[in-house]
């Protein structure tokens, strides 16, 4: 079905929930963005030892739910793991969610939420 | 007592032979969608690769900065702009099948001399104007920018003297490389890791979006083309 025009053409910033070093790789290609005041509104979110799961759901639901505004969103595989349910229900057309490897943290096809969809259907 | 046969009509044999013809359609419809999907697949597994590729490169290059610069603190969260502005932002057009899903694609934006912002896209099928460059910001303010606006006659002349100049207009400027954050002079380590992830964004990355997107898609008329097979087995076999 195709999606009506509405549903995506505000979109246009990338989002990224990250380790401090994945954060700052991605804004170094020019995708960080804070909306105007009031609002100021930032575009990623760094996770370090102290952030607590629900800072990263909020962040997330933020990103995908709350804002019309990003096309986007990219998240370090071992921080989607914190927050796994989510990202595995998460089935909307905007904006795409993206697992991307951190320094300390390769890329896992196991724990990707694409390949378990995948997975799934050569099962059934 | 009525069997079976009398209460259930067997199909005619036109009947029977339409629908094997439908069901063979369906197989075949079902085929080729698995060999897109697993064309797909293949597209999001190969841009996994390219992304842990180059974004170790990355991230690589930024533990040698940080390495190097041990004295001035980690190139990190400290030093970003609390104002910046994306200079590189997503373009959402269709592709040429009107049933296939929207793609992505990086649109870098330029700001010229006027202030004005134009979008510009960076791909292989790029049939827009080209990015300009971006124009070097003044060295050294105007002297009228800080002017004071003239006062109005009718004004209270007791607070003339008093009251604040009136706050220069400020207007958001064109996106700041996000290497000046660190400073004037960075390491070629810090520039190298920002070519990284800048050609990881602009292709492996946008690459794994489009693909998942795609599997996507294709799942979903994969299920309905099950689901319809299923019916027409069931009506075949009863």
């Amino acid at each position: 079905m195709a999606l009506p025009t509405s549903a995506y053409k505000d979109r246009e910033f990338l989002a990224v929930i990250g380790d401090e070093d994945s954060v700052t790789g991605i804004l170094l290609a020019g995708v960080g963005h804070v909306t105007d005041p009031p609002d100021s509104q930032k575009n990623f979110l760094v996770v370090d030892q102290k952030t607590d799961t629900t800072t990263i759901e909020g962040a997330f639901d933020s990103f995908t739910k709350q804002r019309k505004d990003i096309a986007i969103v990219l998240i370090n595989q071992h921080i989607a793991d914190k927050i796994r349910g989510k990202v595995d229900a998460y089935s909307e057309a905007f904006p795409s969610v993206l697992e991307i490897p951190s320094k300390d943290h390769p890329y896992d096809p196991d724990k990707d939420s694409v390949m378990k969809r995948v997975r799934k259907l050569f099962g059934e | 007592m009525a069997t079976i046969s009398s209460l259930t009509p067997l199909p005619k044999p036109e009947d029977a032979g339409e629908v094997m013809a439908e069901l063979t359609t369906l197989h075949d419809q079902l085929d080729s969608l698995w060999e897109r999907y697993l064309a797909h697949l293949d597209e999001y597994q190969e841009a996994q690769k390219q992304i842990q590729k180059q974004l170790s490169s990355g991230f690589f290059s930024l533990a040698q900065a940080n390495f190097k610069s041990r004295d001035r603190g980690r190139y990190g969260q400290d030093y970003y702009d609390g104002r910046t502005k994306a200079s590189r932002r997503c373009g959402i057009r269709h592709n040429d099948d009107a049933s296939a899903t929207l793609g992505v694609e990086i649109v870098t934006v330029v700001v010229d001399e006027q202030g004005s912002t134009t979008k510009g896209t960076k791909g292989e099928n790029d049939e827009k104007t080209e990015p300009r460059q971006q124009p070097s910001p003044p060295s050294t303010p105007a002297p009228d920018d800080h002017a004071q606006r003239p006062v109005k006659s009718d004004a209270p002349t007791a607070n003339k003297q008093n009251e604040p100049a009136p706050p220069p207009q400020v207007s958001s400027g064109p996106p700041r490389d996000p290497l000046h954050w660190f400073g004037i002079l960075v390491p070629r380590e810090l520039r190298s890791a920002q070519s990284s992830f800048s050609c990881a964004l602009a292709g492996p990355l946008l690459d794994a979006v489009n693909a998942g997107r795609a599997l996507r898609g294709v799942e979903a008329e994969i299920r309905r083309v099950r689901k319809a097979v299923r019916r027409m087995e069931k009506a075949a076999g009863s």
